[in-house]
């Protein structure tokens, strides 16, 4: 009898959105992947993103059989010789140089994979507390220090209230092609199209990005020059208003002293803008008596992102719309429940950091991922365990990273597609792909509402590829680590997945089976959630000029105004392109583009669809031009992570916020010229 | 709302939108595409594909186009669902951007 074609409802794990899907499959290949219209939450929508997940998987690259390097060669092994050769070196490196020698990295990779992602974290901890890194420190600290120093709680994250918001400022952020990620926005055109037709939507951004055409203006200033704007309308607003405060506050005599004196003509200049698009934005939030701010990574990446998530947030505060309607709210949680304890305050984000970047601070507990090639190099990390990172495309630096991993005693290395960095690897642990196993979505504060989502496996493992948790917990059985007891002994017993699942939903708002047996549990949410509140009155309030920003800003304010007037060398912003998340999917043909306004262009000899050499004292790239007025004179866009054009060949492990850690990866200083054939 | 397809895909049809529909609410003629109006979603990811410019949101449509509104429903009710892009004839360039290509709508 021929196979017939099956439709699997799921939801994709490509980001933290997670639109319902429903995946077309044919025996154990996926034929088609579809938004799923009675999802009740994405309601359809998928992105191209999405629904690659058929060609993510069945990948011509993909790896299916551990790998581990021999004579300098990586091939195929067992998980028996894979793991045990691990264990025995990981405890070797250990026993002779202590658990501080050997480095992790927390991966997106593994990062979409519930069981695999709290397993890792085990395995982590099981050392005490040895050099951790995550995306956090190459996509941005500056909300989570934002949300401490304002907040007094790292989890505390705005989300805009897209039902009724009508003044809404996005800054440095593209939702169209990023779904806001911890905003979580399905259909993001529905959202932002609906909000301008029902008041105003402005975006501040180098750009005319996908978002700027559905706003209801679009402001382009120098990319890490948004502060100047935002710092500007605070001042104005502490002055004429509108101040209407919902949660009391503290600070904001410091801060208008902080502020003084700085005029909408130096903001202008600073910012690159006109001093008219400054009044008008100033009038347009008059006009609404309020505005809501939303940042993304082209804030967080540069170098003034500290103050300017800092500015968006006291914009925010004294307009009266964090936890409040029209405005932000917070994310009570699902699994963990915010709402239902008194939130302890915490309000210093600040850990120990790499020795060898003793001036950078390290931040709730991560190390700067800018130090990993420096701690390797002196001696202090001598094995790194990477739970599913792209580091050779996703860190800075790529021609200081490629042999520092290379010279690692051992590298191992949790990925499914073979890539530069497997590539620099000694073992290689493939460990099932996001249609192979059940899951759970773990991330419950990025959704966009009270919400669990469960997806059983939609196909069969290609080849040898295990369970990740089962892979963690085979290393820590093999170095006699501790394991927790429901750990099953073997991931393909039936039901295996599923019980580690269960257990991680353990005090949460449904419990696994509810939520397995629905697929999907959405609770009501408190909005204006009183438990926000609350803390922010146990806090005393708001801190709208916490001193360290505030230092931050005069250091800021101090070093724009003594370039006024100065020539500013063309620069580069970093840019998310719609078929491509970050270091994956370059197989869905994103172009490797550098955008350049006509004049830029015309003043290096560049022609549009012309090959040109991008760079900087870190290395260089070769891309192609694409020459439009849709960006501003002075500033370049190059994608993130392209595999054909690695823009990291160009950042630098220097350029780093001391304060969190924060690599600059936008309004970077660039080179170009016409590449010679 | 729903996007739609208007004048400047006729007989250019590229078919760039067709793969990044979520819900494949494209509908094909001979020589045009339509948007099936109950099914699209409004989530805009057709709209930067089109070489021709020719998707735009109903809301938007300028005068002289409104009544695709009312052709893209009715054509979607009659013809066939496309679910893959396919490659571009080689006339499509020299089409794209002729005033007037109404007229050559063929539907059947």
């Amino acid at each position: 009898m021929s196979e017939q074609i099956v439709s699997k409802r799921s939801y994709c794990k490509i980001c933290t959105n997670q639109c319902g899907v429903i995946i077309e499959v044919l025996g154990n290949q996926i034929v088609k992947v579809k938004g799923d219209p009675s999802h009740p939450l994405s309601k359809g929508y998928t992105c191209p993103k999405g629904r690659a997940l058929g060609q993510s998987h069945q990948n011509p690259a993909a790896i299916t059989q551990p790998l581990m390097r021999k004579g300098g060669e990586l091939v195929p092994v067992s998980w028996d010789e894979a793991l045990d050769d691990i264990a025995a070196r990981l405890r070797k490196v250990v026993d002779a140089h202590g658990p501080n020698s050997v480095g992790y990295y927390f991966g997106s990779g593994l990062g979409m994979d519930a069981s695999g992602y709290r397993m890792a974290d085990t395995f982590y901890k099981s050392f005490g507390n040895p050099p951790k890194f995550s995306p956090l420190t190459i996509d941005g600290t500056a909300k989570v220090l934002t949300s401490c120093l304002v907040g007094g709680f790292p989890g505390l994250n705005p989300k805009t209230d897209y039902d009724n918001v009508d003044m809404l400022l996005y800054v440095g952020v593209n939702p169209m092609v990023s779904h806001g990620h911890n905003t979580g926005m399905f259909n993001p055109a529905l959202h932002i199209r609906a909000a301008a037709k029902r008041g105003e939507v402005w975006t501040i951004d180098p750009l005319f990005t996908e978002t700027a055409r559905y706003s209801t203006r679009h402001i382009a200033p120098y990319p890490g020059k948004d502060h100047a704007i935002l710092a500007w309308l605070v001042h104005e607003i502490l002055d004429g208003g509108p101040v209407d405060l919902a949660q009391p506050v503290s600070g904001i005599e410091e801060l208008r002293t902080a502020l003084a004196g700085f005029d909408r003509a130096t903001a202008a200049m600073i910012a690159g803008v006109e001093e008219q698009e400054l009044d008008d934005l100033l009038a347009a939030i008059r006009r609404k008596g309020h505005v809501v701010v939303e940042t993304g990574t082209g804030v967080t990446m540069a170098s003034s992102a500290n103050i300017t998530v800092w500015l968006g947030w006291v914009l925010t505060i004294l307009t009266g719309m964090m936890n409040r309607e029209r405005g932000a709210w917070f994310h009570p949680g699902f699994i963990t429940r915010y709402d239902s304890f008194q939130l302890p305050i915490i309000d210093n984000p600040f850990s120990p950091g790499a020795p060898t970047m003793p001036e950078v601070s390290g931040i709730i507990g991560d190390w700067p991922c800018a130090a990993l090639p420096g701690e390797i190099a002196a001696g202090n990390i001598r094995a790194l365990v990477n739970f599913g990172g792209s580091l050779i495309r996703s860190f800075p630096d790529a021609n200081v990273l490629a042999p520092a991993l290379e010279s690692l005693e051992l590298n191992v290395n949790f990925e499914i597609i073979e890539n530069e960095t497997t590539a620099l690897s000694t073992h290689v642990l493939p460990t099932k792909d996001q249609v192979e196993r059940p899951d759970i979505s773990f991330w419950d504060t990025l959704c966009a509402s009270v919400s669990m989502l469960y997806t059983p496996a939609v196909v069969e493992p290609m080849g040898e590829r295990r369970s990740a948790w089962w892979v963690i917990s085979q290393l820590m059985r093999r170095m006699a680590l501790p394991v927790p007891d429901h750990v099953p002994a073997d991931d393909r017993a039936p039901g295996a997945d599923d019980l580690m699942l269960a257990t991680l939903l353990a005090g949460a708002r449904s419990e696994f089976a509810e939520v397995a047996a629905s697929r999907h549990v959405t609770k009501p949410l408190e909005f204006p959630g009183r438990w926000v509140d609350e803390h922010i009155e146990r806090f005393g309030g708001w801190k709208l000029a916490p001193p360290k920003l505030l230092e931050f800003w005069a250091q800021t304010r101090r070093a724009d105004e003594a370039l006024l007037g100065a020539q500013r060398q063309l620069c580069y912003i970093s840019r998310r392109q719609r078929r491509k998340l970050n270091a994956s999917l370059s197989f869905l043909g994103s172009p490797a583009d550098i955008i350049l306004h006509p004049d830029d262009a015309a003043a290096h000899g560049i022609a549009h669809g012309q090959k040109v050499r991008v760079h900087t004292s870190r290395g260089e790239i070769f891309l192609t031009a694409n020459v439009s007025t849709t960006i501003r004179r002075g500033v370049a866009s190059i994608p993130h992570g392209h595999e054909a054009a690695n823009v990291n060949c160009l950042t630098s492990v220097e350029e780093v916020d001391k304060m969190t850690g924060m690599v600059r990866y936008t309004g970077v200083p660039i080179n170009v010229e016409p590449a010679v054939a | 709302m729903t996007f739609v397809v208007t004048e400047n895909c006729i007989k250019c049809k590229y078919t760039d939108c067709v793969r990044v529909c979520p819900v494949d609410c494209f509908h094909e003629g001979p020589n045009f595409l339509v948007i099936d109006p109950e099914r699209c979603t409004d989530c805009a990811l057709c709209e930067p594909e089109c070489p021709a410019n020719a998707i735009i949101p109903g809301e938007d449509l300028p005068a002289g186009q409104t009544h695709f509104l009312e052709l893209n429903a009715e054509l979607a009710r009659i013809w066939p669902t496309i679910t893959e892009s396919r490659e571009t004839s080689p006339d499509s360039k020299e089409w794209d951007g002729k005033p007037g290509k109404f007229s050559l709508l063929e539907r059947s």
